[in-house]
C-alpha cells in the first residue's frame, strides 16, 4: 500500500525518515562524547577530586604562603593484585605554595611480573582541582617484576586558589591490576 | 495525495479483506491494527512474566530471613523484573496504543512505514528470549540491577552479554517505531488537521517518539562501551585502565531520565483523552498542555543526575540538579490542573475508563509528590537506594503508566473488538487493582523512611509488618490482573454491540469509523474542520 502525504507540514516522509534516522545514528556518537566530554568537563572543574598537574618551573616559581593545611596519604592494593601499597609519608603539614615530597611503597608479593596501574583521588573534591602535581606515578603502567619492591614519588604543591576553610585533605591511591590491558 | 486516493479506488469492495492463514496475517502483517494487538498481547504477557517475578520478590521477603531463594537469585529477580517490565511491558504497550490509534486519531489510512512496522515488532520477541535465557546460562540472569552499573557488570556472566545484545535489539525496535509514529504523524494527518487539531495522546505520542531518537541511541552506546570494557580491551569505566565508574551512571542517566517520561507521557495522553470523553467537555487548555509536555520533554535532559545526588558531586552540581528538577512539577502541575479543571462542572460519569483516569490523576500526583521529596537532595541522601524510591517509581510507574494503559485499554476495547466490555467487572478489576497497589506500595514509604535499603533479600526484623502488608497486597495485585485477561479475552469473544461512538458524543476521528475498526480505515481521507 502506497502512503504517501496526505496533509502535514510538506516534507517528503522518505527525507524524514533519513533525517530522523541520522538523528538517532548521531545520538549514537553522542552517547560516546560523552567520554572526552566528561573527562574535559572533570579537568577544567576538578568535578570528582580530579587533581591538575602543572610543570617543574612553574612550582618552583610560586610563593608559599603562610598557610598550613594538613595531607594526609591513604593507599590501597585492589584485592585481584597481590601487591603491597602503603605510603611512606603518612602525613605531611603544607604549606600552601610550597612545593613537597611524598613518597610510598610498593611490592609484588606473587612469583609473576605484574602491570599495575594506580588512581587517584582528593577529598574534599573541591579541593582536587587545586592539587597540582608536578611528578606522580598515577595513570602509568608500573611493571614489578617477582618480588621487586619500589619506592614512589609524588611531589605536589596547592595552589594558592584553594578555598579558604579546607585546612585539611587527603590524597588516596588506589592500585589496579592492570595485566588486561598490558602493551597497550 | 489525490492519485492515491484513485490507486485505491479501485479495491474498494474487498475493504475487510484480512490476509488468510495465522503466518500471513500476523507474521507478515503490515497492517497498524494488527500490529497494534500484537504489541498489546506482547506487553500484557510480559507484564505476567515481570509480575510472577516480583511474586518471588515479594514471597521472599513476606519475613526475615531466606526462606525460598538465594540472595543471588532474589537480585536476578529484582534485576529481571525491572528490564522486562520497563522494555518488555511498558513501552511496547504504549507502542501498541499508538500503532492503533495514532492513523485512527489523525485520518491516516496506516502507518507511514507498515513494513519496518512489521520488523520493531518482530524484533521484539526475539529480544526477550534472549534476555530470559539468560537465567540458563552459567551464573544466571543479570543480577547488577537494570541500570547495570559497571564496574559491577564488567565483572557478570556472560548473562550480561545476552541482556546488551537484547537491549540492543529493543533498541532498534524502538527507534524504528519512534521513526514511523513521527513520519505518521508529520505527513499523514487528514487534511485540515494542523498540529495544534491534533488529539492529545498523538501529541504526547510524537513528544514521547524525539525522547526516543534522542536517548536510545545514548543507551545503546552505553551498553556498547560495556560490551568492549568487557571483552574488547576497552577501559571506558574500568578504573583498572584508567576508566571512570561514575562516567557509566552520568550517560545511563541521561538515558534513563528521558526514558521515565518516556513511559509517562503516553500515559499523560491517554488520560487527556478519557477524562474529557466523560466529563463531556473539551479538554481545558489544550495549547498549555502541548506546550508542558514539550516542556516536560526538554527539562527531561538537564535532571539526570538526580540519580546520582550521593556519588560525590560538588555542591554547585546538586544545587543545579536539585533546582531543576523541581522545575518539572511546575508544567506536571499544569497538566494536573487541566485535568482537574476538566472535570470542574463537567457531567461526569464513572464507567471504567474514567475511574481508571481519575485514579492515575490522584496516584499520580502521590508519586510526583515523593519524587519531588526525593529532589530535595540534602533530603535524598537519606532516601537514596530506599523502598521510598520503590514506593516513589511503583506510584508513578504503576499507578501511573500502567493504569493508564488499563484505562485506555477499556475506553479503546469497545472500537477495537465491536463489543461492549462488562462493566461491572471492569469497575471491580479498577478497584481491586487500586486497593491491592496502596497496600502493596504505601507501607514502602514508611520502609525507606525507616531506611530499609532495596535489592536485598533479608531485612532487620522490625520491618517485618509493613513488608507483609507489601506482600499481601503484591499478591492481591496480581491475582487482580487475571480477572482484567478474562474481562479482554470475553470481549473480544462477544458482549453487547458497540456502537460507532461508543461513549456518549465523544471527540475524535477514531469514533467516526465503525465499532470495530474495520481492517483498513480511511482509504479516503475524512476532512477535518
Amino acid at each position: 500500500m502506497s502512503t504517501t502525504q496526505t496533509s502535514g507540514i510538506g516534507l517528503r516522509p522518505d527525507k524524514l525518515v533519513i533525517q530522523l534516522t541520522v538523528i538517532a545514528v548521531v545520538m549514537f556518537g553522542f552517547g560516546y562524547a560523552l567520554v572526552p566530554l566528561y573527562e574535559a568537563f572533570c579537568r577544567v572543574t576538578g568535578f570528582g577530586g580530579k587533581t591538575d598537574v602543572i610543570a617543574e618551573v612553574e612550582a618552583q616559581q610560586a610563593i608559599a604562603l603562610n598557610r598550613d593545611v594538613a595531607v594526609t596519604f591513604t593507599s590501597h592494593s585492589h584485592t585481584s593484585l597481590p601487591w603491597e601499597f602503603r605510603p611512606l609519608t603518612k602525613g605531611l603539614d603544607v604549606k600552601v605554595g610550597e612545593v613537597q615530597d611524598a613518597y610510598f611503597y610498593v611490592k609484588n608479593y606473587s612469583n609473576r611480573p605484574i602491570t599495575g596501574l594506580s588512581t587517584f583521588n582528593v577529598t574534599p573534591p573541591r579541593a582536587g582541582f587545586h592539587f597540582k602535581k608536578t611528578e606522580c606515578f598515577c595513570f602509568t603502567q608500573q611493571v614489578l617484576q617477582p618480588g621487586e619492591e619500589r619506592e614512589m614519588l609524588v611531589r605536589f604543591m596547592l595552589d594558592s586558589a584553594l578555598p579558604e576553610d579546607v585546612h585539611e585533605l587527603t590524597l588516596s591511591y588506589t592500585f589496579f591490576d592492570n595485566e588486561k590491558y598490558a602493551g597497550k | 495525495m489525490s492519485e492515491t486516493a484513485v490507486a485505491h479506488g479501485h479495491d474498494h469492495h474487498d475493504h475487510d479483506h484480512k490476509p488468510s492463514g495465522f503466518f500471513r496475517r500476523w507474521c507478515m502483517s503490515t497492517n497498524h491494527k494488527d500490529i497494534g494487538t500484537l504489541y498489546l498481547i506482547f506487553s500484557l504477557t510480559m507484564l505476567f512474566v515481570g509480575g510472577a517475578m516480583a511474586l518471588v520478590i515479594r514471597a521472599e521477603l513476606w519475613q526475615p530471613g531466606l526462606q525460598f531463594v538465594d540472595p543471588h537469585f532474589f537480585n536476578q529477580m529484582t534485576t529481571m523484573h525491572a528490564l522486562i517490565m520497563v522494555f518488555g511491558a511498558v513501552m511496547p504497550g504504549f507502542v501498541g496504543f499508538a500503532n492503533w490509534m495514532v492513523p485512527l486519531m489523525v485520518g491516516a489510512p496506516d502507518m507511514a512505514l507498515p513494513r519496518m512496522n512489521n520488523w520493531s515488532f518482530w524484533i521484539l520477541p526475539f529480544a526477550f528470549t534472549i534476555l530470559i535465557i539468560s537465567f540458563f546460562v552459567p551464573g544466571g540472569a543479570p543480577a547488577a540491577g537494570w541500570t547495570l552499573y559497571a564496574p559491577l557488570t564488567i565483572q557478570g556472566g556472560m548473562s550480561v552479554d545476552m541482556a546488551i545484545v537484547a537491549i540492543h535489539m529493543m533498541g532498534i525496535s524502538s527507534i524504528m517505531g519512534a521513526i514511523n509514529i513521527i513520519v505518521t504523524t508529520l505527513n499523514m494527518r487528514a487534511p485540515g488537521m494542523t498540529l495544534m487539531k491534533m488529539p492529545m495522546f498523538v501529541w504526547t505520542w510524537l513528544i514521547t517518539a524525539f525522547l526516543l531518537i534522542a536517548v536510545m541511541p545514548v543507551f545503546a552506546g552505553a551498553v556498547t562501551m560495556l560490551l568492549t570494557d568487557r571483552h574488547f580491551g576497552t577501559a571506558f569505566f574500568n578504573p583498572a585502565g584508567g576508566g571512570d565508574p561514575v562516567l557509566y551512571q552520568h550517560i545511563f542517566w541521561f538515558f534513563g531520565h528521558p526514558e521515565v517520561y518516556i513511559m509517562i507521557l503516553p500515559a499523560f495522553g491517554i488520560i487527556s483523552q478519557i477524562i474529557p470523553t466523560f466529563s463531556r467537555k473539551p479538554l481545558f487548555g489544550y495549547s498549555s498542555m502541548v506546550f508542558a509536555t514539550a516542556a516536560i520533554a526538554f527539562l527531561s535532559f538537564i535532571v539526570w543526575a538526580h540519580h546520582m545526588f550521593t556519588v560525590g558531586m560538588p555542591l554547585q552540581g546538586e544545587l543545579f540538579f536539585m533546582y531543576a528538577t523541581m522545575l518539572i512539577s511546575v508544567p506536571t502541575g499544569v497538566k494536573l490542573f487541566n485535568w482537574v479543571t476538566t472535570m470542574w462542572r463537567g457531567s461526569m460519569t464513572f464507567e471504567t475508563p474514567m475511574l481508571y483516569a481519575i485514579g492515575v490523576v490522584f496516584l499520580f500526583t502521590m508519586g510526583g509528590l515523593s519524587g519531588l521529596m526525593l529532589a530535595i537532595t540534602p533530603a535524598d541522601f537519606q532516601y537514596h537506594d530506599t523502598y521510598f524510591v520503590v514506593a516513589h517509581f511503583h506510584y508513578v510507574l504503576f499507578a501511573g503508566a500502567v493504569m493508564a494503559m488499563m484505562g485506555g485499554a477499556f475506553f479503546w476495547l469497545p472500537k477495537w473488538t465491536g463489543h461492549m466490555y462488562n462493566e461491572t467487572l471492569g469497575k471491580i478489576h479498577f478497584w481491586l487493582t487500586t486497593i491491592f497497589f496502596n497496600i502493596t506500595f504505601f507501607p514502602q514509604h514508611f520502609l525507606g523512611l525507616a531506611g530499609m535499603p532495596r535489592r536485598y533479600a533479608d531485612y532487620p526484623l522490625q520491618f517485618t509488618e509493613f513488608n507483609q502488608w507489601s506482600s499481601f497486597g503484591a499478591f492481591g495485585l496480581g491475582l487482580s490482573q487475571l480477572l482484567f485477561v478474562y474481562i479482554v479475552v470475553s470481549t473480544v469473544r462477544g458482549g453487547k454491540k458497540a456502537t460507532t461512538e461508543v461513549w456518549d458524543n465523544p471527540e475524535g476521528l477514531e469514533w467516526t469509523v465503525p465499532s470495530p475498526a474495520p481492517f483498513h480505515t480511511f482509504d479516503q481521507p475524512p476532512v477535518v474542520r
